[in-house]
């Protein structure tokens, strides 16, 4: 018998020996069934760090303040005064549009009727902050973008005449241009502080 | 010569297909917790493993080492880093293991003098069985010899035994030699 036939005589024998002795039952049992206890402890962990129905019931009391509170604008709700919500440069114009007039001082007039008899009821949907650049004739602004906004002389008569100007701006001071939900000027008055 | 090349290879692929198959249900365990995962890898090793420590100790410590060897897989998925080597990672635990519950039972005794690494209790005449024979090999052999048995390389055993790999040749030629002597077919 040479060296190779040997080892594998003891290969042979190991192997029938090993196949008397197999591992009991039980060790098995044992195993799978600490296994099982994992497997639970595991869920029951998982369970235990997934919120509870109270904060379930918090978490979506927050996400409706949210949507509330930063949906308003979509949904055009109107805002007190003075507070700034956008500063998109919005369309003037006036909610009866008419159309058959053909003159247009005839219907630059009626418009302006319409906007002053307006202007009583109107509540501020956005103010915009603006440097006064100039107030002899037409009035500019500056806004924080550097932007002009030009006022006609005709509109701040109108404002003046309903106290919705500040008497007391003067060059160079800082404003608050408030603006209706349809984008029309409403209201100048001095901004408390330098608000760009 | 063809016929034992193919042998090889057939041997080496059936090694590889193993080795690729523990991986992927440990992989599968670690990760899902999965205990069809562990079963598959349980049936796979525990007579193996229950045979290295039956070998080398008694059954009852050999059934709760292999237990607590399970268990401590279970606890310790993420410690394996040896990639491809889950069964050697397995047999380190079970021979760390089982050194631990001979000390705790203070049975545990150094047997690695080279005076006594060629001596071995003669089996009886009548004694047939190689299981017995070898329980009767130093400890240090029969570990060497068994790992061997199991399909670990040299380099595989020092490593789970923790002593250099000229050791375990050295171990494994007198495994070899008391065997030889003894065993009867040999």
């Amino acid at each position: 018998m040479n060296e190779s036939d040997r080892q594998d005589a003891l290969q042979q024998a190991y192997n029938t020996a090993k196949q008397r002795y197999p591992a009991p039952g039980r060790i098995k049992r044992a195993v799978l069934n600490q296994q099982s206890g994992n497997q639970q402890r595991f869920l029951d962990r998982a369970k235990a760090t997934l919120p509870g129905r109270e904060w379930l019931a918090l978490a979506a009391a927050v996400g409706c303040l949210l949507l509330l509170v930063k949906g308003a604008p979509l949904i055009n709700q109107p805002m007190p005064d003075n507070d700034i919500i956008a500063l998109e440069v919005e369309y003037h114009g006036y909610q009866d549009d008419v159309a058959s007039l053909p003159n247009y001082r005839e219907k630059l007039t009626l418009y302006t009727r319409e906007f002053t008899r307006q202007l009583t009821t109107l509540k501020v949907f956005y103010s915009r902050p603006a440097m006064l650049a100039s107030h002899e004739g037409n009035w500019l602004f500056t806004d924080c973008d550097n932007q002009t906004i030009t006022v006609s002389n005709e509109l701040i008569d109108d404002l003046r005449a309903l106290q919705r100007v500040d008497p007391a701006l003067v060059d160079g001071t800082f404003v608050a241009l408030a603006f209706d939900e349809q984008g029309r000027l409403i209201k100048i008055e001095q901004a408390p502080i330098k608000s760009c | 010569m063809g016929i034992a090349k193919l042998g090889f290879l057939r041997t080496f692929l059936k090694s590889e297909t193993a080795t690729s198959c523990n991986e992927t249900l440990f992989r599968r365990y670690r990760q899902t917790g999965d205990s069809a995962a562990l079963s598959a890898l349980y049936e796979q090793h525990c007579n193996n493993l229950y045979y290295y420590l039956l070998v080398m100790s008694d059954p009852n410590t050999a059934a709760d080492v292999t237990q607590k060897v399970w268990l401590k897989v279970m606890e310790s998925t993420q410690d394996y880093q040896n990639q491809g080597r889950f069964q050697a990672w397995l047999f380190t635990i079970g021979h760390r293991m089982l050194i631990d519950e001979f000390r705790q039972s203070k049975r545990w005794q150094a047997d690695t003098d080279p005076d006594t690494l060629g001596s071995v209790t003669p089996v009886n005449d009548n004694e047939a069985d190689f299981h017995q024979l070898l329980k009767h090999l130093p400890f240090t052999q029969r570990e060497a010899f068994s790992l061997q048995q199991e399909g670990f390389s040299l380099q595989d055993i020092a490593s789970i035994c923790d002593v250099p790999v000229e050791t375990v040749k050295t171990r494994l030629r007198y495994a070899r030699n008391n065997l030889k002597k003894h065993w009867k077919t040999l």
